[in-house]
């Protein structure tokens, strides 16, 4: 990094403070107008605000600075092949509406302000104990994928404040920097008004997004260049795949991150606060092909990186997009300017995620704890004591991220087998009445084991299919046998009055 | 707000048929393994191809959630 020159001067650290000031007077403003000043009025925002801000929101929460950081690097490292990203992420969404047409229903019907009301009226009808412990499991697999998303938004910023700034702020400054940075904005309720600042920041992103892939490509050669290059230095980035397991690693990506993702804990918030079906129908005119064009873009920057940079390990890799906006940032004025403004709209996209990410696990977590151990609290108590525990799990993470181990990809594969084995307890929940407690808890018990088992002695994948998949077909497979052996006729009646919920659009 | 029987995408039979001949034709499974022949505009065929099923996967989305959802 050392013969590199910071891709901007002044200007850039300047700019970054001046933002990140100007968000936390957005929050201050919404603080002081009562805006927000529970966890579930910020989300009950969605419910004002309308589709449009419902959708960007959504949008920016399943693309931050981990996507736009490291699955640009993995189309580097493995080219073409990454296709799967616009589609695995297109996927989330039929998953998405499959939960939201009885989600949104049912927790606008009975008043549920946390996913884990929905388990526990879902499943009210078993004993208390054993509701509790299928409560801590799901818990437990909800808050892992929502805060290793959380973690890769810090690794994210950590690469990229280090190749802009030519090495001059190292990684690990960077990583602690940003955390320190999300405990102050989010305890000063810089967060609460994000919402509409992160909407149109997300706008800003995709916009920033495909400027910069038009610039890359216009002072470096076409993509159709780069495709010419690849073919005589490295084929293998543009063909198609040799080996049976990557295909079937490609259909198990599509079904691990589209079942995955609609169960990240803010995700769900989103939907438990969002008026009724036909507002979150109406995200989908347009969201479906913001999420196309930002994946495609990603693919192709990737690509052509592996073109214009070549060479680079995996690790180095992870700071493809950065080294790419440093390189093209002294050719083009309007690539610096580009530059500048997509990296001010990824910083907010990356702290609102961060930011959000933390709170949601926080007073999830709180909740649940204050239901079993003081349940007269006051809404003002979970809310100081979940600023507490948010700066703990930000803390959390910094051991984790100074040193990642894995690529953002790999974090991004295991969060996902972790957060997919809550899938049974909510999607599965939502249709079939006769699914109960026993079938949920034993599914979930052995796929994970098997899951975690897999992957600790090396089988991360067996033929290309994830580990957690394999845990999560187990985990299907077990519920529904015990359930259906267990279930009792009254346990089926109440469910079933429990999701008679007359669906309106 | 309309109400009355519901429509979820979830009883359509049409709707998971769709779906999952777009995701079965979003893998390159159906081509030559290992080759990046024809290259058609600057680009593979197997790549443009798959890009085309992901936006009419894009399109299916839009439509299933306004002919099976009400």
């Amino acid at each position: 990094m050392a013969d590199q020159q910071p891709a901007f001067g002044i200007e850039a650290p300047i700019a970054a403070v001046l933002f990140v000031v100007f968000l936390i007077l957005i929050g201050y403003y919404s603080y002081r107008k009562r805006i927000g000043t529970s966890v579930y009025d910020f989300f009950l925002a969605s419910r004002v605000l309308g589709y449009v801000v419902l959708g960007l929101s959504l949008y920016a929460a399943q693309y931050s600075g981990n996507s736009f950081i490291g699955y640009a690097a993995r189309s580097y490292r493995s080219g073409f092949v990454f296709l799967m990203y616009p589609t695995f992420m297109i996927t989330i969404l039929p998953f998405t509406i499959i939960l939201a047409a009885r989600f949104i229903p049912i927790s606008t019907a009975r008043k549920l302000t946390s996913p884990m009301d929905f388990i526990r009226l879902r499943y009210g009808y078993e004993k208390k104990w054993m509701l509790n412990v299928l409560a801590v499991l799901t818990l437990v697999f909800l808050v892992w994928g929502t805060f290793v998303q959380f973690f890769e938004q810090a690794i994210a910023m950590g690469y990229l404040g280090e190749v802009v700034s030519a090495g001059m702020i190292p990684y690990m400054y960077m990583v602690v920097l940003f955390v320190v940075g999300v405990i102050i904005f989010t305890i000063m309720g810089g967060f609460r008004g994000t919402a509409l600042a992160n909407t149109i920041m997300g706008l800003m992103m995709l916009v920033g997004l495909i400027g910069v892939l038009i610039l890359v490509t216009k002072d470096f050669g076409s993509i159709g260049d780069a495709v010419t290059t690849l073919a005589s230095k490295k084929p293998t980035l543009i063909s198609t795949p040799t080996s049976l397991t990557t295909i079937v690693n490609w259909f198990s990506t599509i079904f691990l991150v589209g079942a995955g993702a609609p169960l990240y804990i803010h995700i769900l918030q989103h939907l438990l606060a969002t008026k009724d079906p036909s507002t979150y129908k109406r995200t989908l005119f347009f969201t479906p092909y913001f999420y196309l064009l930002t994946a495609m873009s990603l693919v192709l920057i990737g690509v052509c990186g592996a073109a214009i940079i070549p060479g680079l390990g995996t690790m180095e890799s992870e700071r493809i997009v950065p080294l790419l906006v440093v390189k093209a940032a002294p050719v083009d004025p309007t690539a610096r300017t580009l530059g500048l403004l997509w990296m001010l709209a990824l910083l907010s996209a990356t702290l609102s995620t961060a930011a959000t990410t933390t709170i949601a696990i926080s007073v999830t977590v709180l909740k649940e704890a204050f239901r079993a151990f003081k349940p007269k609290a006051s809404e003002r108590e979970i809310v100081l004591a979940s600023r507490v525990l948010l700066a703990l799990i930000a803390l959390l993470a910094i051991p984790i991220v100074i040193e990642p181990r894995a690529t953002i990809w790999r974090w991004t594969e295991i969060k996902f087998e972790g957060l997919i084995q809550a899938f049974p307890a909510i999607v599965l929940g939502l249709y079939i009445p006769w699914v109960n407690v026993k079938g949920l808890l034993s599914g979930m018990i052995v796929g994970a084991i098997v899951g975690i088992t897999l992957s600790l002695t090396g089988y991360t994948t067996y033929q290309g299919l994830h580990a957690g998949m394999i845990g999560l077909i187990v985990n299907v497979l077990i519920c529904l046998t015990v359930s259906r052996l267990t279930v009792k006729p009254d346990e089926v009646n109440y469910a079933k009055d429990v999701l008679s919920v007359k669906q309106t659009t | 707000m309309a109400s009355g029987p519901a429509r979820e995408p979830a009883k359509s039979p049409v709707f998971w048929v769709v779906w999952l001949l777009l995701i079965l034709f979003s893998v390159p499974w159906y081509f030559p393994s290992g080759t990046y022949e024809p290259v058609v505009a600057g680009l593979p065929l197997w790549v443009l191809t798959i890009m085309i099923v992901s936006v009419l996967y894009a399109i299916f989305i839009t439509v299933s959630a306004h002919k099976f959802w009400r």
